[in-house]
């Protein structure tokens, strides 16, 4: 759950299927008032949603409305409404009372022509076509074929080409989109996408080292070397006075002899050795021997600490 | 080839060597063979010692893992009964001592599957004496046995 955006899991969710579509419709129908129109929303599940390119009409295009109460009328695309897969044609429209702070520019009525949402379904693509004697025909394409993909200055984006499905040779084009006109306070467009100034190498620093000391305070207080005495006193712990006991067993500690390392005696070697000779002269595994030969060359750093450690104590005896 | 005893120490690896520095081999010093307090001369640096002052026991002054491999080096070269004794087996003799689980000594099995054999044994001696047996039930069964063996073909 967000701060923002809700949804209880027992709250009627249509999308989600827990309530039938119509239904929700039609309670919907109900509670709106005259002006509010009929819901169009939650028709198609997010999922489902395609943009108007992908579904090959778009706003300015001719359509022809093959079935409804407006059949056969010749309209073109004022918008489209994705959430009900639905279009608003020009000349398709209802009467309808709009309360007067939703009215349009140059609005006198409350009376409104609102354009009725037609479905996607009734609606077919057409096509105007001058001949050489200056003829009008229509062409209404049945089903819409999409090929290789060019980029439109238009639209500022790539387009796939649009042909008529099983009549390959006539094209139909994209239609001039809704062009915005630029307000006085604009930024003209060349002078929006100028650019003024491009890195051309990391070699070089992009601006003279003088320059430096202007953008960044070469007297901060992080870039000092040396801590104050309350920044100091702030890192080091202090030293803490030690107990009666601790200090008790630290002076037993001290009182007690050091414990001297001295190395093995002739006896103790000789030991060793004889039992190590009688143990390896039986062994007539030359793998064996080998291995015990690498064993016995393994090197322990501890051994050279003990061995320094006894050099230590002949030389101060 | 034959190793003389200086020659052989020469290979003493350098591990072994700093233990015996530390704690030097077996019948010069005595070590004992169970834990002792921390101030026995004769402690045993593979076991757990006693502190007798605070009363707290002090863990193993070499653990059990640095001892094995103590042990085992030690054993390749021979000389492993030098070490003070290990609480811990090795080899054959970790072996030979193993206190086996019954269960894997002997497989426990179901009841029926034990007393089978048994149960087997009885019906075949049931099966055997089995005219004695409806004899002392039924002593009329006695004319029936005796018809039998009158029909009895012989091949004289």
């Amino acid at each position: 759950m967000s701060w923002t955006h809700h949804i209880s899991r027992f709250a009627v969710n249509p999308i989600k299927g827990k309530i039938s579509a119509t239904k929700y419709e039609a309670t919907m129908k109900r509670m709106s008032l005259p002006f509010q129109g009929p819901s169009e929303g939650l028709k198609v599940p997010p999922h489902e949603r395609r943009t108007q390119i992908e579904k090959g009409i778009v706003t300015g295009d001719l359509v022809y409305i093959n079935e409804g109460e407006h059949k056969g009328k010749v309209s073109s695309v004022i918008r489209y409404l994705e959430e009900s897969d639905s279009y608003m044609l020009n000349n398709v429209s209802e009467k309808t009372l709009i309360p007067k702070h939703m009215w349009g520019p140059g609005a006198t009525s409350h009376v409104f022509d609102y354009p009725i949402p037609i479905p996607a379904s009734h609606i077919k693509l057409a096509a105007k076509d001058k001949d050489d004697s200056g003829k009008i025909n229509y062409v209404v394409a049945d089903k819409i074929a999409f090929k290789e993909k060019y980029y439109d200055d238009r639209y500022h984006q790539w387009l796939p080409r649009r042909f008529v499905k099983f009549h390959e040779s006539i094209e139909i084009p994209w239609p001039e989109p809704n062009s915005l006109k630029d307000d006085q306070y604009c930024t003209i467009e060349p002078i929006a996408l100028e650019k003024s100034y491009e890195l051309q190498t990391i070699a070089k620093p992009p601006f003279p080292k003088e320059l430096l000391s202007e953008f960044r305070n070469p007297y901060s207080h992080h870039k000092k070397r040396v801590f104050t005495e309350v920044q100091a006193r702030r890192i080091n712990a202090p030293n803490m006075p030690l107990s009666m006991e601790q200090k008790i067993y630290l002076a037993k500690q001290a009182s007690k002899p050091k414990k001297v390392l001295e190395p093995l005696t002739e006896e103790m070697k000789e030991l060793i050795g004889s039992k190590m000779a009688e143990h390896i002269n039986k062994i007539d595994n030359p793998a064996l021997l080998g291995h015990l030969e690498h064993v016995s060359k393994t090197k322990v750093p501890d051994f050279e600490k003990t061995l320094k450690s006894i050099e230590e104590n002949q030389t101060s005896n | 080839m034959s190793l003389t005893s200086k020659e052989a120490f020469a290979k003493l690896p350098q591990k072994l060597h700093n233990f015996f520095i530390k704690f030097p081999p077996r019948p010069f010093v005595e070590y004992s063979n169970k834990s002792t307090i921390t101030t026995d001369p004769k402690l045993n640096p593979f076991l757990p010692n006693k502190n007798p002052e605070s009363g707290r026991w002090h863990g193993a002054k070499i653990s059990l893992r640095r001892s094995s491999d103590l042990y085992k080096m030690a054993r390749k070269f021979g000389i492993q009964d030098l070490l003070p004794p290990l609480p811990k087996k090795f080899y054959e003799e970790k072996y030979n001592n193993k206190n086996w689980m019954r269960g894997v000594l002997q497989q426990k099995k179901h009841k029926w599957e034990r007393e089978l054999p048994q149960k087997l044994e009885a019906r075949k001696e049931a099966l055997a004496n089995m005219d004695e047996i409806i004899v002392k039930a039924r002593p009329s069964y006695k004319k029936q046995i005796e018809k039998r063996e009158a029909r009895k073909k012989n091949w004289f």
